[in-house]
């Protein structure tokens, strides 16, 4: 093909184009993309970012950038400061850019400003994005749905030895060792755990421990120390779909003021510290040992209690013996007495009674003696002269009788009779008054007072009438 | 038998053991024998929370099989 008009270097046409983005683009303008790469060097300080825009995860378009060692410096120290995030890869940002063009180097913009405000949004939508597509794919919960561990006593730990968060972790199981002879076993599972390297190095780890999972009861991410930058990790999609599937609870304490990442939230249990996740762990043993110790305490006072209620028991039994054995005891004094009593005051009663009884006797015997001996002496003398009167009398009375008696008799004597003329007839001996009595012819004795004589009845005449 | 289990069965005989104890079914007579059997459960119980029985050489192992 000919040349037909004028040809031009390429300076030229660089010139040119310069020239003409210059006089076009003449001021500087608000642009957003992604920062790909930022490609910093540390030498000089500059930062050369591969700037993009994605679309549905293709790239739709990509420019070079030029950062400045002073504007970056100012700019990452804002970031830092209100995103907790440095200027990094993978970040969107809304920067003041100016077009420049140079003949060696190409297009590229120049960055000047940055507004970290539109890229904390983004941080934030990409967190959200993040907890999104998990819950889409139904993770969200899936880590928080394992069975509680019994007791979490062997951890994976993923943390760096080195780090504060570590060591805080680790003193408060030492000491819970040492306290309460809580045994914890620990492994740890070196990752670093801010910035980019953390989202690959913890998956590592996480693959790592996936092969020994049946030596440990739970997985715990412990970071702390070392400034709270370079948290959006955790808000890391891929690293988030490692933890929340893995198949031990995953407990997290990366310690930080800001708002809860990721991780943090779909973890089994998160605590806000190393120190506070430490503290859970702790916890988990007490929950077993406190009621294992109020058993133990509730035995000694049940059994203590079993003992005292016994011997309360023997105490009360003891005392109502003694008691009763006391009052009895009292009771039957009190009527032993009672009866001592009545019985002494009864026989000093009777006593006395009898006594004095006796005595009244006595008086009334010596008295009644006394009056009877003499009345009754009296009575003898006057007695004994009245019989002795008495017998005087009848005494002279019968010999009187007797005298006349005597007299009689003498009158009445057959030689009385006989004297004064009477005789006295006898026949066989035999008295005779009547003459029937009498035999005839038989001799008949006649008494006289002076002699006998001899006769014979011849003839008897009887008398009717009586003499 | 799972540590949990031994833990478990341990922890619900002394919790038994205590009940009866506390609501006074247990006399003098069997108080001897029942806490020296708590104290036996208290005891494994005990070592459960005091003891960890890892094989340290086997993780190792299994973390080289790769």
């Amino acid at each position: 093909m000919p040349v037909s008009g004028p040809s031009y270097s390429l300076l030229e046409l660089c010139e040119n184009i310069k020239g003409v983005l210059r006089s076009t683009y003449t001021q500087t303008y608000w642009v957003r993309a992604e920062i790909n790469t930022l490609n910093l060097y540390p030498a000089s300080g500059h930062c050369y970012p591969d700037l993009v825009e994605k679309q549905n995860g293709s790239i739709v378009a990509q420019m070079r950038a030029n950062l400045w060692k002073g504007d970056y410096q100012r700019i990452n120290s804002t970031f830092l400061n209100v995103l907790k995030e440095p200027l990094r890869d993978g970040i969107k940002v809304l920067m003041l850019v100016e077009i420049q063009f140079h003949p060696v180097y190409g297009l590229s913009l120049n960055i000047q400003d940055m507004d970290p405000a539109f890229s904390l949004g983004d941080l934030e939508q990409e967190k959200q994005r993040c907890i999104q597509t998990l819950k889409e794919e139904g993770l969200l919960s899936r880590n928080r749905a394992l069975p509680k561990p019994w007791l979490p006593q062997r951890i994976a730990l993923i943390s760096d030895a080195s780090s504060k968060g570590y060591g805080d972790f680790t003193k408060v199981l030492a000491e819970a060792n040492k306290q309460w002879g809580y045994a914890f076993y620990f492994h740890l599972f070196p990752a670093v755990l801010q910035g980019e390297r953390a989202v690959v190095t913890i998956q590592e780890q996480l693959q790592k421990i996936q092969k020994v999972k049946t030596h440990f009861d739970v997985v715990a991410l412990v970071r702390g120390g070392g400034g709270e930058v370079g948290m959006a990790c955790y808000n890391n999609l891929e690293l988030n779909r490692a933890l929340t599937t893995f198949s031990l609870p995953v407990l997290t304490g990366i310690g930080h003021a800001s708002n809860l990442t990721v991780a943090e939230q779909i973890a089994w249990h998160n605590a806000i510290t190393p120190t506070k996740l430490a503290e859970w762990l702790v916890q988990q043993f007490h929950n077993l040992s406190v009621p294992l110790q109020k058993c133990e305490e509730a035995l000694t006072k049940s059994g203590l209690e079993v003992v005292a209620d016994a011997r309360q028991d023997l105490q009360h039994a003891l005392r109502l013996l003694v008691a009763t054995a006391r009052s009895r005891q009292i009771s039957h004094r009190a009527e032993w007495q009672q009866t001592v009593q009545q019985l002494s005051s009864s026989s000093r009663y009777l006593t006395k009674h009898h006594h004095n009884l006796l005595e009244q006797n006595r008086q009334q015997i010596t008295q009644g003696m006394a009056v009877r001996s003499r009345s009754e002496t009296l009575s003898l003398d006057q007695s004994f002269r009245q019989l002795l009167t008495g017998f005087k009398q009848t005494l002279g009375n019968q010999r009187q009788r007797l005298d006349f008696l005597n007299t009689q008799v003498q009158n009445l004597s057959p030689e009385q009779v006989l004297k004064r003329g009477f005789s006295i007839v006898t026949q066989g001996g035999k008295p005779l008054n009547n003459t029937k009595d009498i035999q005839l012819n038989r001799e008949l004795k006649i008494q006289l007072f002076r002699g006998e004589l001899s006769a014979q009845p011849i003839e008897i005449h009887h008398s009717n009438e009586p003499i | 038998m799972s540590t949990k289990e031994t833990y478990k069965a341990s922890f619900d005989e002394l919790q038994k053991i205590v009940a009866e104890m506390e609501s006074g079914e247990i006399g003098v007579d069997e108080l001897a024998d029942k806490v020296k059997r708590a104290s036996v459960l208290i005891q494994k119980c005990k070592e459960i929370l005091s003891k960890t029985e890892v094989d340290v050489q086997k993780i190792l192992d299994g973390l080289d099989e790769s």
